[in-house]
């Protein structure tokens, strides 16, 4: 679209309040995790020694779409979401291309990366443990 | 900064030679309160082996996830907590595409590509799955492309197969493309993406068909850095530059063929610690390490023996 802004920002009301579990729509699912031991697929129980229990949950569930977002981790979401979504225009200029380029920037916050998304939602399930 | 909003306990295992080309990320870390090891180190069983057996090493996400693992295993109230790879991390990572899907809607654009850099796949797969929902759905069509570095290049390279997430063999087999748990990729500047193997959930859709591969060199990525850096005003990480230099790529292959095209990548950090490796690019140092197929060969022959 021609009309798009530099930068647009999602109204906070419509931040995701639950995640997406794309192997729930894959006919074909990936593989299973084994255990090294035995070869034979590893056990939520083994899981547990290393991951929180609600984490091996989410990390064994091949078929639940969505995922509720803790309404903590939600919260905290708050402090550097939405991230923007801009077009790059400036980028399009200098390379001389018909093509419309946008990008979703994960760099506004300390980290610096995506890396936080994921790291609140474990820290969380660790605390609630 | 998640363990100090929740008021945890944080034992970090960096890379080796990132927490070398890094100091300024491990501070960050302490500053919140993080305690921070180089990995290999020798506070684990298998962090001695490691250094016993390759004296002097830079180390490897492989390393450092098995030295975090054992320690949290062998310590009471304590769990493992990772960046990527595993199913949980992209669940979490959604939240980026789910915000796009919806911030697009809202402004009425239909993406025809989305690209994303893949180092144990979770941004690239937060960005997509929204998409190939849609895809697997059969609601839309769309083309996805993994970015990867040309001395790492897991899915452009390596075999779609059961191996070790991790050096030291503690943790679980995965089917994925990987280059094998042994191989320690070249001491690149981007970091993020020095990892053998690949999420399985990407790995079975690239499988499938459903997504794409570009292997990028080091020097060409850190090219169009600089180049975003100076348009965009942005100083991308370099994990995040073999996005970009993905979808330059594609946007001047738009310009050849005089085709418009909407293209959605996904930015995923700043480079603001990643200096040194801006320097030996700037200075005209930087050098591109691309394994050779023998090199590979060796590896892939220690794949652990696993019926397909
Ligand atoms: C800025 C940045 N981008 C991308 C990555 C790659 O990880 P993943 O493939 O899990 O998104 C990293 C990992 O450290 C990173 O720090």
């Amino acid at each position: 679209m021609k009309g798009s802004p530099y930068k647009y920002y999602l109204p906070e009301q419509d931040i995701p309040t639950q995640w997406y579990n794309v192997r729930a729509d894959m006919k074909t699912k990936p593989a299973p995790l084994l255990d090294p031991a035995t070869g034979t697929p590893v056990s939520a129980a083994a899981l547990e020694k290393v991951f929180c229990a609600k984490l091996v949950e989410q990390e064994l569930d091949n078929d639940t779409p969505w995922f509720a977002i803790p309404r903590e981790v939600q919260d905290f979401y708050r402090m550097f979401r939405p991230s923007p979504l801009v077009r790059a225009y400036f980028l399009e200029n200098a390379l001389g291309t018909p093509a419309h380029i946008y990008y979703k920037f994960e760099g506004n916050n300390t980290s610096g990366s995506h890396k936080l998304n994921s790291a609140i939602a474990q820290a969380y399930y660790a605390k609630e443990q | 900064m998640a363990s100090a909003f929740f008021k945890l306990d944080c034992r970090v295992y960096m890379v080796k030679c990132s927490y070398e080309q890094k100091p300024f990320r491990r501070e960050v870390m302490r500053t919140y309160g993080a305690s921070v090891t180089p990995s290999p180190s020798m506070s684990t069983a298998i962090g001695k082996k490691i250094n016993a057996e390759h004296p002097g090493t830079t180390g490897s996400l492989g390393c450092a996830i098995s030295e975090a693992v054992e320690a949290a295993v062998t310590h009471e109230g304590y769990r493992y907590v990772l960046g990527s790879v595993l199913s949980q991390v992209l669940l979490h990572q959604s939240i980026i595409g789910l915000e796009t899907q919806t911030a697009l809607r809202q402004l009425g654009v239909k993406p025809d590509v989305i690209i994303g850099c893949a180092g144990g796949g979770s941004n690239l797969g937060g960005l997509i799955s929204p998409f190939m929902g849609e895809v697997l759905r059969g609601e839309a069509q769309y083309r996805f492309i993994a970015a990867e570095p040309a001395s790492c290049p897991s899915f452009t390279r390596g075999r779609y197969a059961y191996d070790f997430c991790d050096t030291g063999r503690v943790c679980p087999l995965q089917k994925m493309y990987t280059l094998g748990a042994d191989f320690i990729p070249s001491a690149s500047h981007a970091g993020g993406l020095r990892y053998h193997g690949m999420s399985a959930t990407l790995s079975e859709l690239y499988a499938q068909g459903l997504m794409e591969a570009v292997a990028l060199k080091q020097t060409d990525v850190f090219e169009a850095a600089q180049f975003f850096a100076r348009t965009e005003g942005i100083l991308p990480a370099p994990e995040s530059s073999h996005a970009i230099r993905a979808t330059i790529d594609e946007a001047l292959k738009c310009k050849a063929e005089g085709r418009t095209e909407t293209i959605v990548f996904g930015l995923t950090g700043t480079g603001y610690f990643d200096m040194t490796a801006y320097q030996s690019f700037n200075d005209g140092t930087m050098s591109d390490f691309v394994p050779s197929d023998e090199d590979l060969a060796a590896s892939f022959a220690k794949l652990p023996a696993i019926p397909a």
